[in-house]
């Protein structure tokens, strides 16, 4: 379980973070809503222990993340971030390759680890390309594989920072398919979303930011709210039940 | 081609290229006749050899701290030339060589060196200094850092040749061009105390860097720790760096184009291009020097001159072969 108490964070006399607490249970997928700006990925930032607040902590099963060795940390946690700057020709399996690294598999472990996660999100045919010639939402697709080739049988938790983004909707789904087999084996995932509907899709819990605030947390049902998601983002949203779940629609104006 | 294949075929190559560099020059040496007493017996032990050696050290050096550069900078045009090393070097050994006249022989020719190393080191930590942000070490603000450096360096220098005498302006001048005349076996000594950490330990964290490739906070997230691998690579470059330019001056080109040309060889992986880079650097940077030998003899042209008229077109031709690329995209 990921523990987060209390974490505020300044920059420049802006309040980014404000006093935000969340629990992230094993085997549950929490997604993080909120508008740009609202501090979804310093949030993230903060939670994989790569950078530390001004207060507040966050603990992987009672030990401080920013303390532990980081080796053993990459062990237990895995991340997507948005930025991906790699910019020098790898091949798509040398890339997926290196998020193996703190696994420490050998040889052929290792090239049997890539060619599943390259299965997985159907990326095989791509496996000699060179990365960089590969267009936006194909070179997402490698940076994912990349991430939850890291997630081993010792990871605790994923997180995952807009991962869909460039993706079509084939690779969304597929993304969601892969996320939800992760969490059944018990990791705590969070995920930060745009898209309302494949959030609904995937969410167990949803948590709410905004400036910097944890505006709400619950399940979809009760959180995702016409009233609460037009009061986030400063639209009118409208949501529809469907026999496959809500379906929600933006519309310009308050 | 296979890896194997490359290995083996750069050894052979570089075996040609010692050959055939101990057996040019104004002086025929025959490798026949080196063990008794003869001039050329004693051009070959006092000076070819130390020469070769030195070359193959500076070369191999160069190429793999340019590798090593530009993997830890993220950018395939970095070099270590580029984040001011070289010109600190050369800056540092360029006073010592105006102010301290011909006492800067004493200490038996180590002062140079030092000054040239204390140079490039301080160089790299300022660089390093000025460009920690919050966020870590920005690469950015250091490759600007070390825009700065190179231009204040370069105002020095000219300063410098200002101030000098005729033959002080000349040595430093030949100098500045780059120059593997007068290699000795002490010089070569001198080498070896950076060379030996550097080529030790750089292609060992070949995997380390291809994780920084992927970006510093996912390098981070990998299991990397980031500040304190940066800080290694960082000294270690300085290291090389400094030592070559103390003892060769400022050769321009090799740890910017022998890098380029191993990764078309065997892709960006440094685990591969940091031993294959030292590797071929060694060998060009020796065929570079029997060239300069050869082009004007008896006398002999700086090596950086040679260098840059091969390394500079060659340079230029990838960028115009890039700008193609990135047009098509």
């Amino acid at each position: 379980m990921l523990t987060a108490t209390g974490l505020c964070l300044k920059r420049n006399g802006q309040t980014l973070l404000d006093d935000i607490s969340v629990e992230l249970p094993p085997g549950e997928i929490t997604v993080l809503l909120g508008p740009n700006g609202a501090g979804k990925s310093t949030l993230l930032g903060m939670l994989c222990g790569l950078n530390r607040a001004d207060s507040g902590r966050v603990c992987l099963a009672g030990v401080e993340l920013s303390g532990m060795e980081p080796q053993l940390r990459a062990r237990y946690l895995a991340m997507y971030t948005q930025q991906q700057p790699l910019n020098f020709p790898f091949r798509v399996a040398e890339v997926v390759a290196l998020g193996c690294y703190p696994l420490l598999l050998d040889r052929s472990a290792t090239a049997a680890r890539v060619a599943a996660c390259l299965q997985q999100f159907q990326l095989e045919s791509l496996a000699q390309r060179d990365y960089t010639s590969l267009s936006g939402g194909e070179q997402q697709r490698v940076q994912v594989a990349r991430v939850l080739a890291q997630a081993g049988p010792d990871c605790q938790v994923l997180l995952l920072d807009e991962p869909v983004s460039e993706m079509d909707l084939r690779y969304q789904q597929l993304l969601l398919q892969q996320i939800r087999m992760v969490a059944a084996a018990g990791v705590s995932v969070c995920c930060v979303l745009h898209d309302l509907n494949l959030a609904a899709q995937l969410a167990d819990r949803v948590v709410l930011l905004q400036q910097g605030r944890m505006a709400a947390v619950g399940p979809v049902d009760s959180v995702m709210t016409e009233r609460q998601l037009s009061d986030l983002y400063q639209v009118t949203v409208r949501k529809t039940d469907t026999l496959s779940g809500p379906v929600f629609i933006s519309q310009s104006g308050p | 081609m296979s890896h194997r294949t490359i290995v083996i075929g750069l050894w052979v190559l570089l075996l040609i290229s010692a050959l055939f560099s101990l057996m040019t020059g104004p002086v025929a040496v025959d490798l026949s006749g080196v063990l008794d007493d003869s001039v050329a017996s004693q051009v070959f032990w006092q000076l070819r050899l130390p020469r070769l050696m030195l070359t193959l050290l500076a070369g191999a050096l160069l190429a793999i701290t340019g590798a090593a550069a530009q993997s830890l900078f993220r950018n395939p045009l970095a070099d270590p030339g580029l984040i001011g090393i070289s010109a600190g070097a050369a800056l540092s050994a360029g006073a010592m060589m105006v102010l301290l006249g011909s006492s800067v022989y004493l200490l038996g020719g180590l002062m140079l060196p030092l000054a040239a190393f204390a140079g490039g080191v301080l160089t790299t930590l300022l660089v390093a200094r000025l460009s920690v942000t919050l966020q870590g070490v920005s690469v950015t603000n250091m490759l600007l850092c070390g825009i700065a450096i190179n231009a204040i360096a370069l105002a020095g220098l000219g300063g410098l040749k200002y101030l000098a005498g005729d033959q002080q302006l000349r040595q430093l001048s030949f100098w500045l061009l780059g120059s593997l005349n007068h290699s000795r076996w002490q010089d070569l000594l001198v080498l070896l105390v950076a060379a030996v950490p550097v080529l030790w330990l750089l292609p060992r964290y070949g995997q380390k860097l291809n994780l920084l490739l992927l970006g510093e906070q996912q390098a981070g997230l990998l299991g990397l720790n980031v500040v304190r691998c940066k800080r290694l690579m960082i000294l270690l470059i300085a290291l090389g760096v400094g030592a070559v330019v103390a003892l060769t001056g400022i050769i321009g080109f090799v740890g910017l184009v022998v890098p380029h040309l191993v990764r078309l060889l065997t892709g960006p992986d440094n685990r591969r291009l940091l031993p294959l880079s030292a590797l071929l650097g060694a060998v060009l940077l020796t065929v570079a020097d029997s060239v300069s030998r050869l082009l004007v003899s008896p006398a002999e042209l700086p090596v950086g001159i040679v260098t840059a008229l091969v390394g500079g077109p060659f340079f230029l031709l990838l960028l115009t072969r890039r700008k193609r690329e990135l047009n098509i995209c």
